[in-house]
């Protein structure tokens, strides 16, 4: 189902837009298409269609993969890359990446290095602090501090920053999947099957994980490397998108918690593929909506997710209340 | 020391009195200052010196209305930059008590005046220190009435103080807002100056205008930049509209309505712009930062050679160019018409690379 749904979804959003561009437009910007003078249509699909509806998919997959290691590995269904502050990390580095005024730094690898390091700093830190919070409450309250606090250092290096530092990290902080050009996908697509594969390496001790550390390690699980991996592609997927796509709340923590409502397993191998599945086809529901509504309202795909994503949090704990 | 500060926020209280801005404070009109372009402001004469109205750029209607003695001069907190290049231009600076932030100050007296204490920052309109204000010397603020009403002007009033919004942002013809100068000329005394000087600009603005007489083709423009997924381009009866085509140049959304922005996707910006001449206030002044929040810009000819600012000089541009729109006509036609021989340098523009 879900298999089918994606595509469609993805064909959908690749014919959205408020320029029209035909199925033969699309077929010679790939097959066809003059780089030294380009027609305009074809430059649209080429270097924005494509990257927008690949970025939308990628970018929901892999914050959607993220949430799901990041609920297991803390067996809480209400973590999530974002509430935990990983996405926090990345976006403080990023942060410092911009304002440092270093051009190594500024560069796009420099911003997709510092994304990388923050959202991996930030894990292991939450996972040190979850070594003496045993709370689940307590521990996404760190979480949620650990926001707070980068908050607070990113609007101090605002303060200090100069205008056009300030503007570049504003504009990069409203989130967008259509800044991404064609010629970065094949990096990124690289990064993203890495998460995957990683990902997949990992269902068994996913799966032991699930009825609780201590018995997962009288099963032969060795729980120090596991950590350290979900919590390595957990900074690469969260890292990844927001380097290029700016925070993007929520999909990580709403997409699993819906998929195993719906799937209702705990086989990890089924949840992973099905939360990338499904956080592709939010995504591209999510841009297409923003698409359509372009016209008369500006809404950046931060906002929109969490939008959507903030009530389905308060459904989820309704749910477990009940 | 508290019995101090209490005498001076009574002392404060007493004087300030005598310019409170009610509507029973106001004198009997006998007379109006010919304001031409600007159209959200009225400047009239009584029998002890101004009455200022301040009209709502929405409604049209007055939302407030003061009273200047002639010769006064007042102490002037001013938290608009434009407002500050025309005490600048009048020679007034000494009448300026602070500024919001000196990062947004070109002039190099007001900079001097920073260094030996003699002005100070109070931050923006939204983000100041009531105490701070109420400390100063100052009588009168002026800021720029982006939010609806200046924080504490209720109890400000009361204290004395004149708060002014000033909508010369607001104005559609570049004349409009360096017709504001003559507010500003009755609030330092020196409207007869201020007058002249606008009557100069006026005259200026036109000689500068009449250049274009002969050219026969206009370049393309385009102007703005992405906020976020979307492209802001001052819309059709804007002031850069009309400044542009003032210029010899063909805006490409000349047709649009509205007087503030018109909003396009980046796809509907890259399909109507790949062979647009020249992209000018894109807002950031290197190319490698408008390529980090724009990465597509590159599809768009102009960005190659046809890319102009005023970024690099953005303090000078906010306090000067309202004061001095034919500088700005100047630096535009000289960028979309390099043949005129009568124009030789930029003031507020560069090039950006």
């Amino acid at each position: 189902m879900l298999l089918i749904a994606l595509p469609i979804m993805a064909y959908f959003h690749l014919f959205a837009g408020q320029i029209e561009i035909g199925m033969s437009e699309f077929y010679d910007a790939i097959f066809n298409f003059d780089p030294v003078n380009p027609k305009t249509n074809h430059l649209l699909a080429r270097e924005f269609r494509i990257p927008r509806m690949t970025m939308a998919i990628i970018a929901g997959a892999a914050l959607s993969i993220a949430g799901l290691l990041m609920q297991t590995l803390f067996n809480n269904p209400l973590a999530g890359p974002y509430v935990l502050g990983i996405n926090s990390g990345a976006s403080l580095f990023v942060a410092f990446s911009f304002m440092t005024g270093i051009p190594l730094l500024t560069s796009d690898l420099g911003t997709v290095s510092s994304a990388l390091i923050g959202a991996f700093l930030f894990g292991v830190l939450i996972m040190s602090f979850s070594y003496k919070v045993k709370s689940h409450i307590s521990l996404l309250l760190i979480g949620l501090m650990l926001g707070s606090f980068t908050s607070a250092v990113v609007y101090i290096l605002q303060s200090v920053s100069s205008a056009e530092e300030l503007k570049a990290f504003t504009m990069w902080a409203m989130g967008s999947l259509q800044h991404t050009q064609l010629s970065e996908l094949p990096f990124i697509l690289l990064l993203f099957i890495a998460g995957i594969i990683g990902s997949l390496f990992i269902v068994k001790p996913l799966n032991v994980l699930v009825i609780g550390e201590r018995d997962a390690k009288l099963l032969g699980t060795n729980i120090r490397v596991v950590r350290l991996i979900i919590i390595s592609l957990t900074a690469l997927l969260t890292g990844l998108i927001t380097a290029y796509c700016g925070p993007i709340a929520f999909v990580g923590l709403a997409i699993p918690n819906l998929v195993k409502i719906v799937f209702k397993t705990q086989k990890h191998g089924t949840l992973l593929l099905a939360s990338a599945l499904t956080g592709g086809i939010f995504l591209l529901l999510c841009d297409l909506i923003i698409q359509l509504l372009e016209q008369h309202i500006n809404i950046p795909i931060n906002a929109f997710t969490s939008l959507i994503g903030a009530p389905f949090v308060v459904f989820i704990v309704l749910r477990r209340l009940a | 020391m508290r019995f101090l500060s209490l005498f001076s926020l009574f002392f404060l209280f007493s004087c300030g009195q005598e310019s409170v801005d009610t509507s029973e404070a106001i004198s009997e009109s006998t007379g109006s200052i010919e304001i031409e372009y600007a159209e959200n402001l009225l400047l009239e004469t009584t029998d002890e010196g101004y009455k200022v109205s301040i009209l709502n750029p929405n409604s049209g209607s007055i939302e407030k209305t003061y009273t200047v003695k002639s010769g006064e001069k007042k102490k002037i907190i001013g938290l608009t930059s434009t407002l500050n290049g025309m005490l600048s231009i009048l020679g007034e600076t000494d009448l300026l008590v602070g500024v919001s932030s000196m990062d947004y100050v070109y002039d190099a007296d007001i900079r001097k005046k920073f260094e030996r204490n003699e002005i100070t920052e109070f931050g923006d309109e939204t983000n100041h220190s009531v105490e701070k204000i109420i400390a100063s010397d100052a009588n009168t603020i002026l800021y720029s009435g982006f939010g609806d009403e200046f924080p504490n002007h209720e109890k400000l009033e009361k204290l004395g103080f004149s708060i002014m919004p000033i909508y010369d942002w607001r104005e559609i013809h570049p004349l409009g807002k360096a017709e504001w100068i003559k507010l500003v000329g009755i609030l330092a005394g020196k409207e007869k100056e201020a007058i002249a000087f606008f009557e100069e600009v006026k005259q200026k603005y036109e000689a500068t205008k009449s250049l274009l007489v002969d050219t026969k083709e206009n370049p393309s423009v385009i102007s703005g930049n992405l906020i976020g997924d979307i492209w802001y381009a001052p819309a059709g009866e804007s002031y850069m509209a009309r400044v542009i085509q003032d210029a010899g140049g063909d805006y490409i959304y000349a047709k649009t309505e509205g007087t503030g922005s018109t909003q396009k996707s980046i796809e509907q910006i890259i399909k109507d712009n790949r062979a647009t001449d020249f992209w000018i206030n894109p807002g950031i002044g290197t190319k490698r930062q408008i390529e980090k929040i724009n990465p597509h810009c590159k599809h768009l000819d102009a960005f190659s050679n046809g890319l102009y600012c005023y970024s690099p000089n953005t303090s000078k541009f906010w306090e000067r160019s309202a004061a001095e729109p034919h500088l700005v006509l100047s630096d535009l036609i000289h960028i979309f018409h390099p043949e005129i021989e009568g124009i030789k340098t930029l003031h507020f523009y560069e090039q950006i690379h």
